[in-house]
């Protein structure tokens, strides 16, 4: 191949390659020792790869109402471990357990969903050694 | 004919790299909006917003959930943006009393800052509302 193409491969290649950067391990943004257990009203859900997120609206104890955003495995592993499309829908109210985001936002990463009609199912979570939580997907 | 499949190829990997830009996102109005609704500044409920387009049509739901309310008329001006939902809204008394809010879509272009805000009337109450796309 002619040296003049090298770079536009390249940066093609890079550029396709990017949303793999999103792929993160869960020390690198969460913190094991902050465990979170939320309700909330579910605002969003996003099935993206390579984690799904879904959004909570969470009344704190003065009132005010938190957006919390949670992160799960990605679409794939949830469907291995029991969700479907339509587990979660949104104005569903939900509880969470996870842990919390190392910057002290309103993120988490969930280990475990329990949903409006009580059933309970695992969140695919990164942080790994839990009953169905072996590795990130 | 030298060098022209690299070119070929380059160009098709451009191409496909720019393919997520004319990805489909549905209708402005498709998607969940969060944000509040109230009489004054101080007074603000919390609102849930789940809007669609199914065929022809704008639909939706105000506070998707247990208390859901189906928003039986909806109405987009294309030339102003405008949008009016209209909902039989219960009240605290008891009942329901009508529900009309009027407001604009703004930031059509936006994924992280797409806005409808306005006014409403419930009843005999009047106020303000600002939801934004989750």
């Amino acid at each position: 191949m002619h040296p003049r193409f090298t770079f536009p491969l390249a940066a093609a290649a890079v550029l396709a390659a990017a949303p793999a950067v999103a792929h993160h391990s869960f020390a690198a943004e969460f913190d094991a020792n902050t465990p979170i257990e939320l309700t909330g009203t579910v605002t969003k859900v996003a099935w993206n790869n390579p984690h799904t997120f879904f959004y909570i609206d969470v009344q704190a104890p003065d009132g005010k109402v938190q957006n919390w955003a949670l992160e799960m495995g990605s679409p794939n592993g949830l469907m291995r471990r029991g969700w479907t499309r339509n587990s979660m829908r949104i104005g569903d109210v939900v509880s969470v357990t996870g842990s919390r985001a190392k910057d002290g936002s309103f993120k988490g990463n969930a280990r475990t969903v329990v949903l409006s009609n009580g059933e309970q199912l695992f969140a695919g979570s990164s942080q790994g050694n839990a009953e169905g939580n072996t590795q990130a997907d | 004919m030298r060098g022209k499949k690299p070119r070929l190829l380059c160009l098709a990997l451009g191409l496909a790299a720019m393919l997520p830009a004319f990805s489909q996102v549905g209708h402005p109005v498709k998607g969940s909006w969060s944000g509040y609704w109230g009489p004054t500044r101080t007074n603000q409920t919390r609102i849930l917003l789940l809007l669609d387009w199914e065929n022809n049509e704008i639909t939706g739901t105000i506070n998707p959930g247990a208390n859901a309310v189906d928003i039986d008329r909806a109405e987009l001006d294309l030339t102003t943006w405008t949008l009016t939902i209209e909902a039989d809204m219960p009240v605290k008394a008891g009942g329901t009393e009508r529900y009309v809010a009027t407001g604009k879509l703004e930031n059509l272009g936006s994924w992280i800052n797409r806005r409808y805000s306005g006014t409403y009337r419930h009843g005999r109450e009047n106020g303000t509302f600002t939801v934004t796309l989750n």
